[in-house]
């Protein structure tokens, strides 16, 4: 894997300035004994939602927990709103943390669960009351909220927690696989959800290894692997920097070979894959000029195109191209 | 040159007939014999008898070397005040604990691990029935303490008879070996299924093994606290519930399989309450295992 | 015909957790889809024969639900959605067992485990304990496990849980082989639904225990509506806009562009002219669908009373206070 050179950083310094950043890690590492999970990781996040991604094992549980107060970094620093975590742990009351383990006090009914937690958070018995009711509404379980844990799916559990880690409108919220074990309602229902918030202005950091459910909530991605952050920044931004890879077009067209031979003639092509009856896959260096020239052949009537995508600027190929 | 496809190719074999309990069987003696503490646990449990083998050689070597010549009638009698049925019994029961606890431990680990790590989900989606899985677990358990306790019975029966100074020894103790067996089966059946359903009750293997142990010990000290008790106000009936506790109640219905009358026992337990005990335990203990082991947990 | 349902009613004491259910499947690879609760795992233990059905009848690879359980299993694999497995046990050894339960001869049992293991990737870790495999081994294992005994149809229970993206795509291209490359027909559920685009060419939906939708998938997600999905380089509004001004209906654009609707008579060139008419080149053009999440959707809004399904209350108001500044 030679990307990492393209890319504008693979380590610690140099990473992307973000301004009125909520997040704000500086050259952390955790280390339990041999084990390293963290590597000097530097990174900023600001408001809206980002995407933490990586294979298993590659240290975004660790990064979590260090980011949420839950463990002491070995080395580094954490700053969460502009105070530093280490020093002012005050600032974990404006954090929200959704985790990713499954362990509830299975006798306590969802609302006393929440209610408890938020009278943790400092709220008088009302407004307790009162902040649990509505943030489980917001995560549409008020139906089942005199429910106890143990008689809940795994979906409603996991929505519960979510429920939890907003109780008390935060204004930072990590999530660590909140759509795990979701069915295809709450998944819609909660993506929308954390959609909404990052637009309200809140930082949402969220995990997850459902790569278009990502794609369609975070604007940012933070792509950890074995544990350096690899890559950072929009989809768009990183495929732009893979510059070793060519982009692949696909055409899907009823005349495929005479569309293939003209296309040899357009600047940038590099290749092309038949690869089905109708369809072509065009490897370019210069999508933009290959894309002007279909659109100008098919505006002509030259070519009929039924379909046209760029077949790489998703996460999911981009994931394939830098971790495999 | 022909080129294979490796991957994956489907099975259109004859299916054997073995009925869906003998794999389960199988694979818990496997099971049991591949753990080092169990093997350990069951070659000392087998060994108490080996040295009554011994004690025997010698014991009968002493009285044949006697310089007095005595009559046949009270060679007899020295043999037998020696070693006969009550010697039996106690040695014999003796091996039945120690083969309980091998059987505690090998058969709490079967069914609770199966139910704690999920595995009867796949084991259920197979062609077996709750009833071979149970069959199988049971009858795997059933032959390791069958094992332990006839093995030690026969080899002692053996030695009886070989170092025996009584020439007659075999005819005397004909009716024995299937005495024993007998003992041995219904022994090792209600203990394997005691241990079984606490096994079923308890997720945990230790754990199940751990209260299985209390269950024997409390019902044991409770009920002789009771019966003694009981002794001081009335007669009879303290006799009645001694029955009730597992020990005893094993010894008196093993003493009534081994046919020693009632004159040359000295405990005093009544012989209904500890077959009613015996049979209700079996019979609870078969309730326990089928309400927990389902193929299918519905949660509300 | 695979599996064949008529009238099928399944209940748990009082409770009716399959209505009526009836439908013919032909074989090939299938996604069951249906929110929790919709009755999935309660058809699934149907018809492998650990539940008897209340009333109706259901014949799987011609085999009869009520009569021939354990043959059915016999014939049909499984692989459960939570793990399970026993523990001490490494791999060859868990799956032998599984094959002789399912009437292998024991050679033929260890011989298929290490062919299963082998296909599932496995053949590094066959002699290992099971217990200390990673999530995307042991489900593995779970697959392996589930073609041991060489069925004919397999059952896949949320196959990709808990995988990273490239032990979901290895996951998914094997469940996808299965019914390709080696004719075992497939029934996949799962929450994801790419992953049963991916996978399978047919789906059914289940709701409330009844069937909603059930048919190839490319036909579901047909539509009668004559438009584009669009995305161009450049400013999305200003293509938009221009689309508008030529009197094409066109909606917002989104993340996967906008939806274009060209005026009557005008073919999709109306689209790439518009484009070059701006200065601005087309990204992504597809004949608009449905997705199939709006299929899924949709068919639970046909089944009933879908105001308490999805779920209205996202926008509720925040809570204005933060905890420090409650007394």
């Amino acid at each position: 894997m030679n990307h990492a050179e393209s890319l504008k950083n693979g380590s610690a310094d140099g990473s992307v300035k973000i301004p009125n950043a909520t997040v704000d890690i500086a050259g952390l590492s955790k280390w339990f004994g041999d084990v390293v999970a963290v590597t000097n990781v530097t990174f900023q996040i600001g408001p809206g939602v980002t995407g933490l991604l990586g294979p298993n094992g590659a240290g975004k549980s660790t990064l979590f927990k260090c980011m949420t107060g839950l463990s002491a970094p070995s080395t580094g620093s954490v700053r969460l709103l502009g105070r530093d975590a280490g020093r002012e742990p005050d600032v974990f009351k404006e954090t929200g943390i959704c985790p990713d383990v499954d362990r509830f006090y299975e006798e306590m009914r969802g609302v006393e669960f929440i209610t408890w937690l938020a009278r943790l958070h400092g709220f008088d018995k009302k407004t307790a009351r009162a902040a649990a009711e509505r943030s489980i509404e917001r995560v549409g379980m008020t139906e089942v909220m005199n429910k106890k844990f143990g008689a809940m799916s795994k979906g409603m559990r996991q929505r519960m927690k979510f429920a939890q880690s907003i109780v008390h409108d935060p204004r930072v919220l990590f999530l660590d696989e909140p759509l795990n074990g979701m069915d295809p309602l709450a998944r819609h229902a909660t993506v929308e959800l954390i959609d909404k918030l990052g637009r309200e202005g809140k930082t949402v950091v969220v995990s997850s290894h459902i790569l278009h459910e990502v794609d369609a909530m975070a604007n940012r991605i933070l792509l950890l692997v074995n544990g350096r952050i690899l890559a950072e920044g929009s989809v768009r931004e990183i495929r732009e920097a893979i510059r070793t890879r060519p982009h692949r077009v696909a055409l899907t067209t009823r005349t495929p070979r005479p569309v293939a031979q003209q296309l040899l003639n357009v600047d940038g092509t590099l290749g092309i894959v038949f690869e089905a009856a109708d369809r072509l896959l065009i490897d370019t260096s210069s999508p933009d000029v290959l894309l002007g020239w279909i659109t100008n052949e098919a505006a002509e009537a030259r070519i009929q195109v039924d379909e046209l995508a760029l077949t790489d600027e998703n996460l999911e190929s981009i994931f394939e191209m830098l971790v495999g | 040159m022909p080129i294979y496809d490796l991957t994956y190719r489907g099975w259109r074999g004859q299916r054997t007939r073995v009925p869906g309990w003998f794999p389960i069987l199988e694979h818990s003696i496997k099971i049991s014999f591949r753990n080092k503490m169990l093997k350990g646990a069951y070659i000392v449990g087998v060994l108490p008898s080996f040295g009554v083998c011994i004690f025997l050689y010698f014991a009968n070597q002493q009285i044949a070397s006697r310089r007095m010549p005595i009559s046949r009638e009270q060679v007899v009698d020295i043999s037998r005040q020696l070693f006969d049925l009550p010697q039996y019994q106690i040695i014999l029961y003796i091996q039945g604990i120690l083969a309980m606890v091998v059987a505690a431990l090998i058969g709490g680990a079967g069914i609770s691990s199966d139910r704690r790590s999920n595995a009867l989900e796949t084991i259920f989606s197979r062609a077996v029935t709750r009833n071979q899985y149970l069959l199988g677990r049971f009858l795997g358990v059933v032959t390791l303490v069958l094992g332990a306790t006839l093995i030690p019975g026969f080899f002692i029966w053996l030695a009886d008879l070989l170092f025996s100074a009584d020439e007659y020894r075999l005819e005397a103790t004909l009716a024995y070996p299937a005495r024993i067996a007998i003992w041995a089966v219904e022994f090792s059946v209600s203990s394997t299924l005691l241990v079984l359903a606490f096994s079923a009750l308890i997720k945990r293997a230790w754990l199940g093994t751990a209260a299985f142990v209390v269950f024997l010990l409390v019902t044991f000290f409770f009920i002789n606290a009771l019966a003694s008790a009981m002794r001081r106000a009335s007669d009879g009936a303290w006799e009645f519930v001694r029955g009730f506790s597992f020990f005893d109640a094993q010894f008196r219905v093993q003493a009534w399989i081994l046919g020693i009358p009632r004159t040359k026992l000295d405990t005093h337990v009544s012989l209904t309450s500890a077959l009613i005990w015996v049979v209700a335990l079996a019979v609870l203990s078969v309730f326990v295992l089928y309400r927990k082991v389902r193929p299918i947990e519905v949660v509300s | 015909m695979i599996l064949e349902l008529k009238n099928l009613c399944i209940d748990y004491g009082r409770f009716r957790a399959v209505h009526e259910l009836s439908l013919q499947f032909e074989g090939g690879a299938i996604g069951l889809l249906g929110p929790n609760g919709a009755g999935k795992s309660t058809m699934i233990r149907t018809v492998l024969g650990l539940l008897k059905p209340s009333s109706g009848e259901g014949k799987i690879l011609g085999l009869d639900l009520r009569r021939d359980s354990v043959e059915i299993r016999r014939r049909v694999g499984y692989m459960c959605e939570r793990d399970s497995y026993p523990p001490h046990l490494n791999a060859v050894q868990w799956l032998t067992l599984l094959g002789e339960i399912s009437g292998l001869p024991e050679r033929a049992a260890r011989e298929r485990a290490h062919e299963c293991l082998w296909f599932a990737g496995l053949e590094e870790a066959r002699y290992r304990e099971v217990e200390n495999f990673s999530v995307g081994m042991k489900q593995r294992v779970k697959l392996a496990a589930a073609l041991v005994h060489g069925p004919e149809l397999v059952f896949l229970d949320e196959p990709t849980n808990g995988l990273d993206p490239a032990g979901r795509r290895q996951m998914l291209d094997l469940c996808k082989s299965l019914h390709e490359k080696h004719g075992i027909h497939t029934i996949l559920a799962s929450h994801l639904l790419p992953d049963v685009e991916f996978v399978c060419s047919q789906v059914m939906v289940l709701f409330k225990g009844r069937l909603q939708a059930f048919g190839p998938i490319a036909d579901l997600k047909r539509s009668e509506k004559k438009a584009y999905v669009v995305r161009a380089t450049g400013s999305m509004e200003r293509f938009v806009g221009a689309l508008r001004e030529r009197g094409a209906v066109a909606t917002e654009p989104d993340r996967k562009g906008s939806i274009v609707e060209p005026p009557v008579g005008a073919g999709p060139e109306f689209i790439f002219e518009t484009a070059r008419s701006i200065e601005t080149s087309v990204l992504e053009f597809s004949i608009f669908q449905r997705s199939l999440e709006d299929v899924f959707m949709e068919s639970l809004r046909a089944g009933e009373a879908m105001g308490q399904v999805i779920r209205k209350a996202m926008d509720a108001p925040p809570v204005i206070r933060t905890a420090g500044e409650v007394k």
